[in-house]
């Protein structure tokens, strides 16, 4: 005789043996469906770690309205925009690895805080802001210069946030350091930056979850009270650390990391209304990938991997909308007829972590 | 007229206009065609010297297109001249394409921007920051034909010294260039800020100064008469919203320890 349980009512793809146990892994998200759709007139922004990056190639790609909010202004010539840090993000923010840095930026641009000038020379008599340690190649040549800029640039993310009609956040790290004193976190260590000493002191954090959750939360908060008509895409990095400042080992360090990431992604997509999780993590990590999608180093993410996570996400967010059509039309005729030949010099495969620097320091074995 | 000596043979735009005029008279104004070298007259009636006017409507260069390709050369008409007269000259003295940065620059135009320049340490606020560097390498962009047009003279008048004049200092007031906007339409946009404008007129003269390098040419650069303590152009030499006038000039000439005659 049957009788009815909870587990009746469920979805077949929640049955592990109906959605993992015989599917092809490039197929593993099949029939997914975003909570929204995104419609090429969506202006789309995103930050984080280098896999938003990533995520913002495919979205120009595909003629989706992926939206620079800091261009480089016309008389820079292309390839030098993308030297000083242009065009990989919304905005000229560089990766931006937690989300305890996310809220710092998004209070800075609005006022919140005061803007942080943590502008420093280098031993090459070249000025780098440390925030943003990878922009404008070997850096300012005076402070006001960097000053300045700063000021522009967050004017620029203030419009972004108030504009924008979807973020997507990249979590990538819970790591960090910190000037306890002047509450600044700083995704890349100073002297790192510098390559040279620091004469302020600067702390190791790891943030927990619940740290992780509510500079998340109060950053989205912030971001719908300025524009409530925002929609959320939140996705967890599944590049790993290249380096741990923990005495731990390294894969251990990675592991808590985004398995706090994760954790903390899912509860506020859950608890967030319009804010959706985008499993890039899952694709790539699950065990049951058998890490056919990362690299040689089995640290980052290969090619073929980024096209099954984003043909994912085109078919879970970008196919839905009714003007896809349009737009794919739009693109093949953009394709047969080109407007401009320039060639884009920046390629998915250039770009680059800050995170790597950290490398450098890689005791020999 | 009999020659006793040898006169310099002035090349250039509105800036070797007023030059000319500080030496002497000439018989046509700055937006009159000509086919030939103006002469310059002096007080007593004699030659001092010429000036081939390049206004846009004489000129000595003509563009020639071979397939998709661009070539720049010498008009057969100013070949045949100067060839003919080579003898009467005892210097040249060019100016090529100085207003450029005021033709670009002068009207704040879409998006904004500012760049740093040590020596004039000052940022209009609220504007995008931009590389030194990337406004020198746009001037050196928009001069490429200037650049081949020096290469040419520079080989024409090889046995000759060369001077290049370069453009004078900006004029710091406002209110003038809105008084005397010569080309430009100050009722639809603004006029940049002097702060602004004195940065690009110094990234500006660098440019200037490669191209004379291709001439191989002696500068005759603004003096500590003619600027203000900040580098402008000092009130009695305004002329216009772009130029200086002919006093301006008399004091560059003045200046350099050159000998523009030479007997014959």
């Amino acid at each position: 005789m049957s009788f009815k349980h909870p587990y009746n009512l469920l979805n077949p793809k929640s049955f592990w043996e109906n959605s993992v146990s015989n599917t092809p892994w490039e197929n593993i998200f099949n029939g997914e469906i975003g909570s929204f759709p995104i419609t090429p007139a969506d202006i789309i922004c995103s930050a984080g770690s280098c896999f938003a990056s990533r995520i913002s190639f495919f979205l120009k790609e595909k003629k989706f309205n992926f939206t620079n909010f800091e261009p480089a202004h016309w008389i820079v010539d292309e390839q030098i925009s993308n030297e000083l840090g242009y065009n990989q993000f919304s905005a000229r923010y560089g990766n931006i690895y937690t989300p305890s840095q996310l809220r710092q930026l998004i209070e800075e641009s609005l006022g919140i805080r005061p803007i942080i000038y943590k502008i420093e020379k280098k031993e090459n008599g070249f000025f780098k802001d440390l925030l943003r340690p990878k922009i404008h190649g070997d850096g300012f040549t005076a402070l006001e210069e960097a000053m300045a800029d700063r000021v522009y640039h967050l004017t620029c993310v203030s419009e972004m946030l108030k504009t924008q009609d979807v973020f997507i956040f990249t979590l990538g790290l819970t790591e960090a350091w910190k000037d306890l004193e002047e509450n600044v976190i700083y995704g890349i260590h100073p002297e790192i930056s510098l390559r040279r000493n620091y004469n302020r002191v600067i702390t190791p954090v790891n943030f927990d979850y619940v740290e992780c959750y509510n500079d998340l939360l109060v950053s989205l908060s912030l971001i719908r009270q300025l524009n409530p008509k925002v929609k959320f895409i939140l996705t967890v990095s599944p590049v790993a650390l290249v380096a741990t400042h923990q005495s731990k080992h390294a894969l251990l360090a990675t592991y808590y990391s985004k398995s706090v990431l994760r954790a903390v992604a899912g509860k506020i997509a859950e608890i967030v209304k319009n804010t959706d999780y985008f499993p890039s993590y899952e694709i790539f990590n699950a065990a049951q990938s058998f890490g056919q999608y990362l690299s040689h180093d089995l640290r980052d993410i290969n090619q073929r991997g980024i096209s099954v996570a984003m043909n994912l996400f085109e078919n879970m967010y970008l196919k839905q909308s009714v003007e896809y059509d349009l737009a794919i039309a739009h693109q093949k005729l953009e394709k047969e007829h080109p407007l401009h030949n320039r060639e884009n010099k920046k390629t998915l495969a250039d770009v680059e972590c800050d995170e790597i620097l950290n490398s450098l320091f890689l005791p020999k074995k | 007229m009999q020659q006793d000596f040898r006169y310099p043979l002035i090349i250039g735009d509105s800036h070797a206009f007023f030059l000319t005029k500080s030496l002497g008279e000439i018989n046509k104004g700055w937006i009159d065609e000509i086919d030939k070298p103006l002469e310059i007259i002096k007080d007593n009636n004699s030659v001092v010297g010429e000036y081939f006017m390049l206004n846009g409507k004489s000129d000595i260069f003509q563009k020639k297109y071979i397939g998709d390709k661009l070539q720049i050369e010498v008009t057969q008409l100013a070949i045949e001249y100067l060839l003919k007269n080579h003898s009467k000259y005892s210097s040249i003295i060019i100016n090529l394409d100085g207003n450029k940065h005021n033709a670009e620059f002068m009207i704040e135009a879409n998006k904004l921007f500012d760049f740093w320049d040590e020596k004039i340490p000052f940022l209009i606020p609220d504007r995008q920051i931009v590389p030194r560097n990337s406004v020198l390498q746009y001037f050196r962009q928009i001069t490429q034909i200037t650049q081949i047009k020096a290469s040419i003279l520079g080989k024409m008048f090889s046995n000759f010294k060369i001077y290049y004049i370069l453009p004078p200092p900006p004029i710091s007031s406002q209110e003038h260039i809105l008084k005397f906007p010569e080309i430009f339409n100050f009722k639809e946009r603004k006029i940049q800020p002097p702060e602004f404008r004195i940065k690009i007129y110094s990234a500006y003269c660098e440019i200037q100064k490669e191209i004379s390098k291709n001439l191989n040419a002696t500068i005759l650069n603004p003096t500590d008469r003619n600027t203000d303590s900040k580098g402008f152009l000092k009130e009695e030499y305004w002329e216009g919203c772009t130029h200086a006038n002919v006093d301006y000039w008399k004091n560059i000439i003045l200046s350099e320890k050159h000998e523009f005659q030479t007997s014959i």
